[in-house]
C-alpha cells in the first residue's frame, strides 16, 4: 500500500541528518468517553503553567503531551496492521479509564512533523485498542484494525435459512 | 499561580560549584557500515544545572519552607533566576537537596531540571 507524503517528511526520512521531529498524534474515542482523549508524543509547546501541561496544537486542537513509544506498522497482505503502543504510567487515571471501557476504544492514529504541525502526513484510522498491559511503570497496548478477514464474504445470501420469509 | 524563588535566598549558585548538563536530544540510528543517521529526538527537551548555595540558618529554613509548602516537596515547578541573565527559567527540583554546616552558613546543594 503506498502513501502520499509530502517532500519534506520524504527529504527528512532519506536525510544523513536532520532536525525534523515525527510526532505521532492519538484520537482515543468511546462510547463511554464524553469526549475524546487527545494525546501527542512530543512537549511542542506549554499549554499551561499552572497546572503544567505541555503539547501540541494541531488543526486547532489541543494534543496534551503523554510520553510514548511507538512502531509503524507492517503493510502486509495476510494481516491487519497492527501499532505497538507503550506509555509511562505517570497518570493513574488513565489506568481507570481503561479499566471501566468493557469494549475497546478506537484510536486514530496520525504522524505530522513539527515544522508543519497542521498537515498530517500518515493516517492510521479505525484502529482498536487490544491486549493491554499495565504494570507500575509503563502501559502497553496494541493497536489493530478490525480483522477483516474474520468477517463473512459476501455479507449476506438471500438462502432459506437467513431470510426465510422470502421463502 | 506558579511560584517564584524566594527573594531572600541566594540568587545564584556559587561559581566553583555550578554546573549544567544540556540535554540528550538527537537519535542516532547504528547502521552496518559507515556513519549513523541521525535525527532530533523532540522539539523541546529538559536540562539540568546543579550547584550550592550558601545559606544563613534564617535562610535555610525559609528554602525548607518553601520546598515542603510552596513546591509541595518538590513536585511543583517555580520561576528561577537566569545565569545568563535572561528571563526566569522555568525549573523543579530533581533531587532531594543535600545540606551541610560550615561554620555558622548552610551549604545547600541543589539539582534543578529546566523545563522547556
Amino acid at each position: 500500500m503506498s502513501r502520499n507524503v509530502s517532500t519534506t517528511f520524504i527529504a527528512a526520512a532519506n536525510a544523513q541528518e536532520t532536525d525534523e521531529v515525527v510526532i505521532c498524534l492519538l484520537t482515543v474515542t468511546h462510547e463511554d468517553l464524553e469526549a475524546p482523549i487527545y494525546l501527542s508524543s512530543n512537549a511542542t509547546t506549554r499549554l499551561s503553567e499552572d497546572p503544567l501541561v505541555y503539547g501540541t496544537e494541531s488543526r486547532g486542537e489541543q494534543y496534551f503531551y503523554l510520553p510514548f513509544e511507538f512502531t509503524l506498522p507492517d503493510d502486509q497482505s495476510d494481516n491487519p496492521p497492527r501499532v505497538q503502543l507503550k506509555m509511562d504510567n505517570i497518570e493513574r487515571s488513565l489506568v481507570a479509564v481503561l479499566r471501566s471501557f468493557a469494549t475497546p476504544a478506537s484510536v486514530l492514529m496520525e504522524i505530522v512533523l513539527a515544522s508543519d504541525l497542521d498537515m498530517v502526513e500518515i493516517t492510521m484510522p479505525a484502529l482498536q485498542m487490544s491486549d493491554v498491559s499495565i504494570d507500575d511503570h509503563t502501559v502497553s497496548a496494541t493497536l489493530v484494525a478490525d480483522a477483516l478477514i474474520n468477517e463473512p464474504h459476501p455479507a449476506g445470501q438471500f438462502t432459506p435459512g437467513s431470510f426465510p420469509g422470502l421463502f | 499561580m506558579t511560584a517564584f524563588w524566594p527573594y531572600d535566598l541566594p540568587k545564584r549558585f556559587t561559581v566553583p560549584s555550578y554546573q549544567e548538563t544540556r540535554p540528550d536530544n538527537a537519535m542516532y540510528s547504528d547502521v552496518s557500515v559507515g556513519p549513523a543517521k541521525a535525527r532530533r529526538r523532540t522539539t523541546s527537551n529538559v536540562w539540568d544545572q546543579s550547584g550550592t548555595m550558601v545559606m544563613t540558618y534564617g535562610q535555610y529554613r525559609s528554602f525548607l519552607a518553601f520546598l515542603s509548602e510552596t513546591l509541595s516537596d518538590g513536585a511543583a515547578a517555580f520561576w528561577f533566576p537566569d545565569r545568563l541573565g535572561g528571563p526566569d527559567l522555568l525549573v523543579r527540583v530533581k533531587e532531594p537537596p543535600k545540606a551541610s554546616l560550615d561554620g555558622n552558613l548552610w551549604q545547600v546543594s541543589i539539582t534543578l531540571e529546566v523545563l522547556p
